[in-house]
């Protein structure tokens, strides 16, 4: 498969996104605001919730956790559907292949599924051995899929099915197949290069996380170019605030759990509207020092929280404050007529909506109290 | 000078003004087809997800039609009207021909873009209704205030095709 995007292309005239648009402002309509979910977040039963629920369009089931997660991908596999130029779903879409591809590798290099069940009896795959062991000239893979080494011991595609993401931009199956025989040229340019730099990256440090941030580097690389591509100036200055919002939250992790030098490094993500070296300077840094760094910029509301990362509560205030800074970038960008700006917008609404339906779901069931739920809750309204 | 007595027996007075009129009942009308066609769009959307609604939003599609109607009332007024074209003989001079010309530009230019303007305030109202149904007065006045100006244009041309253009 080739790449749909690379070069920038004029973007579709904003009254080509008429139907969708309003499609979508009446879908709205049904998105549980926050009034609404702070009323939920009283809620004395799951049923109550489960009613909510089905009011603001998802579909009934035993499972409202299910329900959620069937409602979600529903809801934004109509949105794709409905913009009218090409582009916009492949970068919807990557970050379910990338996340299909970390599933499969880890099968393959660690010899476990994701559940932490073992498939092969050994510490870890032939692949991984191999790796590990520096056995030759196989050791570390060249820059193709075909220079992967050969993998040994591998889970079938079936079990690993279940762990991985629907809808994707490459079937499930074709990337399964194309990584265990590494054949190049069959599946999306960005996985092939993924699935070797992953690879490059677990033989010189075989720890699980360095192969998801090998496989997030490059997922973040192209989605800033693909999105610079679509031209739309609002989408790109959102997803490069994203991603500071990301590289933040990665320092700051970094930073409280005391992770060796050099991880930083590994795991920032490019593409942000800061220089990935505003964040590098701070290895090492203190609360107050890194809330010093961020006081001038956008982040300043979230840096703020640094002295005290790592406290309990405030991952998850951070994590909150977070989604409401890009909440807030979705209102702006939602003051257009027609747009993709209106349908990014409910995609972005639905998530958070989706976020404040789980967190009461969870506390309902762990006997948490409302009024922290209600700290918890995403901003919803738009 | 072949050339300029070419020129001058081709665009005669008459088919000057026939070239006024013709224009201020196709720009207008464009206008009015795109204006239209933009609120349908958007109409369409919400009714997929509320067919309910199709009575509100048909009033709503409607108005930026009336642009067009402004641009055949002066095609009407300059062709059949004033000049008689249609069923006597009358010839204009080129002098004549031009005020005809001019006096068709206000509704064929404002007729063209207010329509559009008004479609997309139409398309707003659209959506504004598919949250808010009982807000629908006010998209539709938001909406009219556009035609204001419209109707300024026609009534500057009816007046210069009725009182400017001295014919006979």
């Amino acid at each position: 498969m080739t790449e749909r995007t690379t070069a920038f292309r004029r973007p579709a005239p904003d009254t080509d996104y008429a139907y969708a648009s309003s499609r979508v402002r009446a879908l709205e309509a049904r998105v549980l605001d926050g009034a609404r979910m702070a009323r939920l977040s009283e809620a004395q039963s799951v049923d109550e919730v489960v009613r909510a629920m089905a009011e603001a369009g998802y579909p009934s089931g035993e499972q409202p956790e299910q329900s959620l997660s069937e409602g979600l991908a529903a809801q934004a596999a109509l949105v794709r559907d409905l913009f009218p130029e090409p582009g916009y779903d492949e970068v919807l879409l990557l970050p379910q292949d990338a996340h299909n591809l970390k599933v499969i590798l880890k099968a393959f290099l660690s010899g476990q599924l994701p559940d932490g069940e073992r498939f092969v009896g050994d510490e870890t795959s032939a692949l991984g051995e191999g790796l590990l062991a520096g056995s030759g000239s196989g050791d570390v893979p060249g820059d193709d899929l075909a220079s992967l080494p050969r993998f040994a011991d591998v889970p079938t595609a079936d079990s690993l099915r279940p762990y991985a993401l629907s809808p994707s931009l490459e079937p499930f199956q074709a990337v399964y197949e194309a990584v265990r025989d590494r054949s190049a040229g069959r599946i999306h340019p960005f996985l092939e290069a993924a699935a070797v730099a992953a690879v490059r990256a677990f033989a010189q440090d075989p720890v699980g996380s360095v192969l998801d941030a090998a496989v997030d580097r490059l997922l973040y690389d192209t989605l800033s170019r693909k999105v610079a591509a679509l031209g739309n100036p609002w989408f790109r200055d959102f997803q490069a605030f994203r991603v500071d919002l990301l590289n933040l939250g990665v320092l700051l992790r970094v930073l409280a759990m005391g992770s060796p030098a050099g991880r930083l490094a590994q795991e920032l993500l490019p593409g942000g509207s800061l220089p990935e070296t505003a964040f590098l300077r701070l290895e090492g840094a203190t609360g107050e020092q890194v809330a010093d760094a961020f006081r001038a910029t956008p982040l300043a509301p979230l840096s703020a929280l640094a002295p005290e990362y790592g406290k309990p509560g405030v991952a998850a205030r951070f994590g909150r404050l977070a989604d409401d800074l890009l909440s807030a970038r979705v209102r702006t960008g939602r003051r257009v007529l027609f747009g993709p700006e209106i349908l990014l917008g409910y995609l972005h609404a639905r998530e958070m909506e989706a976020k404040n339906l789980r967190l009461v779901l969870t506390a309902l069931r762990n006997g948490i109290r409302s009024a922290q739920v209600r700290d918890l809750l995403r901003d919803t309204t738009f | 000078m072949e050339f300029i007595d070419a020129l001058n027996k081709i665009f005669t007075g008459n088919v000057i003004a026939f070239f006024g009129a013709s224009l201020a009942a196709i720009l207008s009308g464009m206008g009015s087809a795109k204006g239209v066609g933009i609120v349908g769009e958007a109409a369409a959307g919400v009714l997929s997800e509320d067919p309910g609604k199709f009575g509100k939003l048909l009033v709503l599609q409607a108005l930026p039609g009336t642009q067009g109607i402004y641009g055949l009332l002066i095609w009407f007024m300059v062709v059949v009207v004033k000049g008689n074209f249609l069923f006597g003989n009358t010839v204009l001079t080129v002098e004549q021909g031009w005020q005809m010309f001019a006096a068709c530009l206000p509704i064929m230019i404002v007729g063209y873009f207010s329509a559009i303007a008004q479609g997309r305030v139409a398309a707003a109202g659209v959506q504004l209704v598919a949250k808010r149904p009982e807000e629908q007065s006010k998209a539709m006045v938001l909406a009219a205030m556009v035609e204001t100006y419209a109707i300024f244009a026609l009534l500057a041309s009816f007046l210069m095709v009725f009182f400017g253009v001295k014919i006979g």
